[in-house]
């Protein structure tokens, strides 16, 4: 999975490509360590994502929960199988997902 | 039950007869002793009066006939004694003494004394009757165990009646007859004096009817004691002769019979009757039948003894045979990367003729073969033996077509007792996925794809042994990595249930595609386990014989921990990654991660899993099998509903929301899920 991070003053925009499942998940989380504690919002870019399993979820609930809600986390790009996804766990309710 | 001997029933028998026959006669002694009596009686009584009519003097007689006479008529009483009150009555006697009849009576009185003493009978009477008006002017009587003179003159009324009967022409009045009088019953015989005009005088002897009877009864008793007597003695003797001639013979028969049949419990083989051949009466033939019996049993069970003796020598033999015939056959399984195989054989009770072999020939082939001899016990097995040996030994040295040809030959030629072997004979070559085989008269085999069992396609020939000079011919079959192949003898095909239904080919393929996505060994087991539950406890008829094979290939994935789930996606590409849209790809590989993620951290045994990933080309969709060997689980049973702090949880919901069809199996120490994808249309 590659990973990208660009840091726009307090927001973390993470563009990720390849999937997020229980493998890579534990990876963009040792990644993401310690740029969590330093901003405010984060935004994933998921153009280049192709699905996520519930382990990826559980990630970005966890991030969602330590900024304090759905406003602080953006979901931008979500393909099909992601939408689906976001769709049947109800993910709306911790992420914005444009 | 109560015990009645022999002897009590016949002598009970005999009681009743002796009873009856002795009433009988008794009867008859007592009517013909009492007439002899009476006779006896009657003569005595008889000749007393006849002595007493020869010896008597007339003249005193007459004197006082014509006195009473003559008194009566002159005192001519109207009343009777009983009538008179007490002053007339002995007015009356008075006048009788006044004419000196009293004197009279005194002489006649001493005369009866001495005759009845000396005959010993109860009265003498002497009596006067007026015939006209049949009444008593005198009578006079002598008793003679009270001493009384009994004196009665005058006018009485009861006569003895046989004195009213008798003829007044016969001296004889009477002559042993029977009468009453004044509640005594008598025994008498009367004479009669003389008749002037309407008087009549007689004389009568009475005895009383007790004292006739007393003789009678004095000789019943005697009688009866003597019969008493005779028929203890008859008892005695009897039963003494019962005891001998056959109550002792047949206890000591019955006494023997039992210690005979204990022996013959314990296996015991003696003597206990001696033939008895002098005079033999019933139950000495009954004697000698048993002595002949136990003479046919000894040599009988002599003759058993050796025979069970022998039988067991044969069924140790038998079992030996058994032992060596399954050892025969090559144990354990082959499992490398390129492909796997089980095999398992159950025997009936006796030596059968089913067999199977495998053997790797070089780094790519492998040969194996099942097969089933006709007929059952040591013949099919001898050639089973035969047949093993040939098959393995020409399947290693030269292709699969000459191989069974030579086999064929060698088991037609030296075959007198034209057995022959159906078999399914296989060599696989794990290079090319080509699998060659004969079939020679067997059952069909299943080959298992795409999560079911189908008959592979095939021509069966002729059985080996049948026709030596026989060309088989080489059919192939190109395998596709995955599939399975199942070969089983009609052990499996035709057990039956109790209600007598063959278990079937259809029950075969509908239990294998049951069974699909275990490994092997689980197929084996369970396809044994249905036949069994099939028979529902009946023993087993035949010998039951099955071998599993499995082409393995890169479509198993091994995943042995958290690591190996980033092969996942790769598998999946590589798999089945042209067949369908990217989405759905993409859509099985969540499904995938959460389904592996699942098992491997849930599975205790910590074994890690397989993975199976198909594309069926018909119904075009992805068939994903996991199979583990970890402790029973069903993901699919926990609860899915959604918490919102609980993303885990979603993993399932993700899961079913995402394939087409999904199950969970149990099969043998396997857990096998399943799940199905298509493209959306």
């Amino acid at each position: 999975m590659e990973i990208i991070k660009t840091k726009k003053e307090s927001k973390l925009v993470v563009t990720l490509k390849g999937q997020l499942d229980s493998t890579t998940s534990k990876e963009l989380e040792t990644n993401l360590k310690d740029e969590i504690g330093a901003v405010k919002d984060i935004e994933f870019d998921f153009k280049k994502l192709d699905y996520i399993s519930s382990a990826g979820l559980r990630l970005l609930l966890s991030y969602s929960k330590t900024l304090g809600g759905k406003a602080h986390i953006v979901v931008k790009n979500s393909n099909d199988v992601l939408k689906e996804i976001f769709k049947v766990t109800s993910f709306a309710t911790f992420a914005t997902i444009e | 039950m109560k015990k009645r001997t022999i002897a009590t029933k016949i002598l009970f028998w005999v009681f009743l007869l002796v009873l009856v026959v002795q009433s009988g006669i008794a009867t008859l002694g007592y009517f013909v002793y009492k007439q002899a009596n009476d006779e006896s009686y009657r003569e005595d009584i008889s000749s007393i009066l006849d002595s007493m009519m020869s010896v008597y003097d007339y003249n005193l007689y007459d004197k006082y006939f014509d006195y009473t006479i003559k008194t009566y008529e002159e005192i001519s009483p109207t009343k009777t004694i009983e009538e008179m009150g007490e002053e007339e009555r002995l007015d009356y006697f008075a006048k009788f003494d006044e004419i000196g009849l009293i004197d009279y009576y005194g002489e006649l009185a001493t005369y009866f004394q001495a005759s009845q003493i000396a005959s010993g009978v109860d009265y003498f009477r002497i009596g006067v009757v007026d015939k006209s008006k049949n009444v008593f002017i005198s009578s006079f009587a002598y008793q003679l165990d009270t001493d009384i003179m009994i004196k009665n003159v005058g006018y009485f009324n009861n006569i003895p009646q046989p004195i009213i009967n008798a003829d007044s022409n016969n001296t004889n009045l009477f002559d042993g007859v029977d009468y009453s009088e004044a509640n005594e019953n008598f025994f008498s015989s009367g004479r009669r004096f003389t008749n002037v005009s309407n008087y009549e005088a007689w004389v009568v002897v009475d005895i009383r009817r007790s004292v006739v009877d007393k003789t009678i009864s004095n000789f019943m008793s005697l009688y009866l004691i003597l019969i008493a007597s005779f028929t203890v003695f008859i008892f005695i003797a009897l039963y003494i002769a019962l005891r001998k001639i056959a109550i002792n013979p047949i206890k000591e028969l019955a006494n023997k019979a039992n210690v005979y049949s204990e022996n013959l419990k314990n296996g015991t083989i003696k003597n206990v009757f001696q033939i008895k051949e002098k005079h033999p009466d019933e139950i000495d033939q009954l004697n000698n039948s048993f002595y002949t019996l136990d003479e046919h049993l000894k040599s009988y069970v002599e003759k058993e003894k050796v025979l069970v003796t022998q039988k067991k020598n044969i069924q140790f033999e038998l079992d030996l045979a058994k032992k060596i015939q399954k050892s025969a056959l090559p144990q354990g399984n082959v499992h490398n990367n390129k492909y796997s195989l089980d095999a398992m054989m159950e025997p009936a009770k006796e030596v059968g003729g089913d067999l199977y072999g495998f053997e790797e020939i070089d780094k790519n082939k492998i040969y194996f073969f099942i097969g089933d001899v006709s007929g059952k016990g040591v013949p099919a097995a001898l050639f089973m033996m035969q047949a093993k040996t040939l098959l393995q030994e020409n399947l290693l040295n030269g292709g699969l077509l000459k191989a069974v040809n030579k086999a064929n030959e060698r088991l037609g030629a030296e075959n007198s007792e034209n057995l022959f072997l159906t078999a399914f004979i296989a060599v696989f070559d794990s290079k090319t996925g080509l699998l060659s085989f004969i079939n020679c008269g067997h059952e069909p085999v299943f080959i298992g794809r795409n999560n079911k069992y189908k008959k592979l396609p095939e021509k069966a020939e002729i059985p080996l042994g049948s026709l030596s000079d026989y060309e088989y011919h080489l059919q192939t079959y190109q395998l596709k990595k995955g599939d399975r192949l199942y070969l089983y003898t009609d052990g499996v095909s035709e057990a039956m249930s109790k209600k007598k239904v063959l278990y079937g080919k259809e029950k075969i393929q509908k239990t294998l595609t049951s069974l699909f996505g275990a490994n092997n060994e689980d197929v084996l087991k369970g396809m044994y386990k249905s036949v069994v539950d099939y028979s529902e406890g009946q023993e087993q008829a035949d010998d039951i014989c099955m071998l599993s094979f499995t082409y393995l290939d890169d479509s198993e994935l091994i995943l042995n921990n958290e690591k190996d789930l980033s092969l996942v996606a790769d598998f999946v590409n590589k798999r089945i990654g042209n067949n369908l849209k990217k989405k759905s790809i993409a859509e099985i590989k969540v499904v995938l991660d959460e389904l592996l993620t699942n098992v491997i951290s849930y599975s205790e045994e910590k074994e890690g899993c397989s993975l199976l990933l198909y594309y069926d080309e018909e119904k075009k969709e992805a068939i994903a099998i996991i199979t583990d060997h970890g402790i029973p689980f069903d993901p699919l049973s926990n609860k899915t509903v959604r918490k919102v702090d609980d993303i885990g949880g979603f993993g399932i919901s993700i899961v079913k929301s995402l394939v087409n069809s999904i199950s969970y199996k149990r099969i043998g120490s396997s857990n096998v899920l399943l799940f199905t994808k298509k493209d959306k249309k």
